[in-house]
């Protein structure tokens, strides 16, 4: 291909931002993992609560 | 995993009509991208394949054309990868042609092989951005989508759930919506949009160093409190206990962007990096 095309080294054409989707859709799963972790502890009565304590690394699933 | 109609790009269909990007002009063997005025070297014969789509071309009808002109088939897709790497290539496209495509991309996946993204160049203005950024977001829609299936599944509360999936995902797009058209003002309107996958930036001439720093310093700050706002507004109003945390999550995020393997991050460190040597 150098053959056919040789690119202007001084451009650059990278896109920068995937930081901020990628942490974020690492947080949603993050949410999505709690979630599951309610379904199997609780069943099929469902939560009424779950959260999680990011600081102490606790999370809280209060079942119905 | 062969499909005659489409290419080993994998982001491309026969029946797709290609042009190129109206920032991109051929002059005797060289392309000249006039956002960034950077200047390719072209062969002969690449020079008269690109200038096939600079008036619209379907795609079946170039690649059988390169096909003849070149010896090796591959050196076409190279072409088009080249292209599609810098923005260079516009694409319409069938319904049919979309389904076709999107199953083959999925197979592909499904067998570990990795899709080549499609990149987007968009004319700057703030609704080509709000659509940027949703292309790029739209991974992250559909998480949110699954992850609200499962709360609900779990048992908690339908409002809580849609608040926590509207007001997140409107968090994050505005957030980044934000943080890029900081940028924008930064390169004055004279640049280009551009989109592959979850990676958006703007293409621009250099900037002298002072305002590259102040944009790469300014962005990410403006859409971290952005993002930051939105979320505690709307936890505030609904009582929502999932959307402040995911506001500092949303900080974390665009923080993130000073990292050095990030746009904003490299800018940052090369400077300390000059100053350090320098000095």
């Amino acid at each position: 291909m150098s053959q056919l095309i040789q690119a202007d080294s001084s451009a650059v054409y990278n896109p920068k931002e995937a930081a901020a989707v990628a942490v974020a859709i690492a947080w949603v799963v993050a949410i999505g993992g709690l979630a599951i972790a309610a379904l199997i502890i609780c069943g099929w009565r469902g939560a009424k609560q779950a959260t999680m304590d990011w600081l102490r690394g606790k999370a809280t699933i209060v079942c119905r | 995993m062969k499909d005659p109609k489409i290419t080993s790009n994998g982001f491309l269909v026969e029946s797709d009509t290609l042009s190129l990007s109206t920032d991109l002009t051929i002059r005797v063997n060289t392309l000249h991208d006039v956002v960034n005025d950077a200047h390719h070297t072209l062969d002969p014969r690449a020079s008269q394949l690109i200038s096939m789509l600079a008036h619209g071309i379907v795609y079946g009808d170039w690649l059988a054309y390169a096909k003849r002109c070149l010896s090796d088939v591959d050196d076409s897709f190279q072409i088009l990868g080249f292209l599609n790497d810098i923005g260079g290539l516009q694409v319409q496209r069938t319904l049919m042609g979309r389904i076709s495509l999107k199953l083959f991309r999925f197979r592909r996946r499904f067998h570990g092989i990795k899709n080549e993204p499609y990149t987007r160049r968009l004319p700057i203005g703030i609704g080509n951005l709000c659509r940027a950024v949703f292309y790029a977001t739209s991974s992250l829609l559909v998480a949110i989508v699954a992850v609200s299936v499962v709360l609900y599944t779990v048992g908690i509360q339908l409002a809580d759930v849609i608040w926590y999936g509207v007001g997140l995902y409107c968090a994050v797009w505005g957030s980044i919506v934000a943080h890029e058209q900081v940028h924008v003002w930064f390169v004055a309107d004279a640049g280009a949009i551009i989109q592959q996958g979850m990676r958006i930036g703007i293409l621009h001439k250099p900037l002298i160093r002072q305002r590259e720093y102040t944009s790469a310093l300014a962005g990410p700050i403006v859409g971290a409190l952005f993002g930051l706002i939105v979320c505690a507004s709307i936890g505030e109003v609904t009582h929502s206990p999932y959307l402040l945390p995911s506001g500092y999550m949303l900080v974390v995020a665009h923080l993130w962007s000073w990292a050095p393997s990030y746009g904003d991050g490299m800018v940052l460190w090369k400077r300390k990096e000059n100053r350090r040597v320098n000095s």
